[in-house]
């Protein structure tokens, strides 16, 4: 058990590390889709409900703008509703926005500049089979090169 | 004659209440006080370290009620037990939640908010303990499946009673114990 007592003003706080409760284990397991889906929705409300606040829109009309009824909003704040693409169109017109969409990929390829900058590419994966390695003991040639020496 | 209260302090696990035991007498003696403290603890597990916030489930003196109920539920009801995983994260996600048919505050209560999913309600309430990688910290008190307008009022001042017992007992305690989720860093 490692723990590390840290003093503030008034009181020493210790803290413990790797001993993880059967509770603290129930909830540091990864959101599944379902989840992750639930969340996105409940993200969504919150940017809604962040612009509706900053123009003093109240829920009714919001739902009069979005010509939907206010138990409609009431499901979409429950994460309840799933969004269709028009529902939400029509939420950011009515808010005076523009939707936009983004999908960002969950893990950024990295490439090395002649200048020696990294920059990361979030716009393409590389095709494998194209990447050539060298010095580390595998073929030089893609795939398709090494497949017309086999064949020979 | 004995004159005087003895307020005796009762261990937290029996409702955190204090006995309180009077003697008087006819002629007016002097009153005295005498107040016998057990050793109290405070202990936070972190349940999630969100962008914001923490979420940190609260036990007082080894009471495990929270947890029973937290995990009771995972077992009773996942779907309900997900999606307040869910909930949390995403009020620890921003720095001022808005969406109320999730998380609000307790009418009339201060300091004292409830995250609502459907068939349970979770109290807690809001604190910063400078010291911590997260200094903001959402603090989960008490929860309860499925109440009825009744019990709602009942576990509202459990769930205070609770709150009141922390700040009281931090003012007393030189030392948080503080179970961080484990990580790689030292």
């Amino acid at each position: 058990m490692k723990s590390i007592t840290k003093h503030n003003q008034t009181m020493k706080i210790k803290i413990t590390k790797d001993t993880v409760s059967p509770l603290q284990d129930a909830f540091s397991v990864a959101p599944d889709f379902a989840q992750k889906v639930e969340g996105e929705k409940l993200l969504i409300m919150e940017k809604i409900l962040e612009r509706m606040e900053l123009l003093k829109m109240k829920r009714k009309d919001l739902a009069a703008a979005m010509e939907v009824s206010p138990a409609r909003i009431t499901a979409m704040l429950d994460g309840k509703n799933n969004f269709k693409l028009e529902t939400l169109m029509r939420a950011a017109e009515a808010l005076g926005c523009e939707f936009q969409t983004c999908f960002k990929p969950k893990s950024a390829f990295q490439a090395e500049m002649s200048d020696g900058t990294i920059v990361q590419h979030y716009d393409f994966v590389p095709n494998p089979r194209e990447v050539k390695q060298d010095k580390t003991g595998f073929s030089e040639k893609t795939v398709a090169e090494n497949d017309e020496v086999d064949a020979a | 004659m004995v004159c005087g209260n003895l307020c005796l302090r009762v261990h937290p696990q029996f409702d955190g209440c204090y006995g309180k035991l009077k003697f008087q007498s006819c002629q007016p003696l002097p009153q005295f006080n005498l107040n016998v403290n057990f050793s109290l603890k405070i202990s936070l597990s972190e349940l999630h370290v969100g962008a914001c916030h923490t979420v940190a489930a609260l036990s007082l003196e080894e009471n495990k009620n929270l947890e029973s109920f937290l995990l009771g539920l995972k077992k009773s009801n996942p779907q309900a037990f997900k999606s307040l995983i869910t909930t949390m994260r995403t009020i620890s996600s921003v720095p001022r939640y808005r969406n109320e048919r999730k998380f609000k505050q307790v009418k009339g209560v201060k300091n004292l908010y409830e995250i609502k999913v459907p068939g349970v309600r979770l109290y807690c309430f809001q604190e910063t303990l400078e010291g911590l990688p997260q200094p903001s910290l959402i603090i989960a008190a008490y929860g309860r499946a499925k109440p009825k307008s009744k019990q709602q009022k009942a576990d509202i001042f459990h769930a205070s009673k609770i709150r009141d017992d922390y700040f009281r007992l931090k003012e007393q305690e030189d030392e948080i114990d503080y179970k961080a989720q484990s990580d790689d860093e030292d």
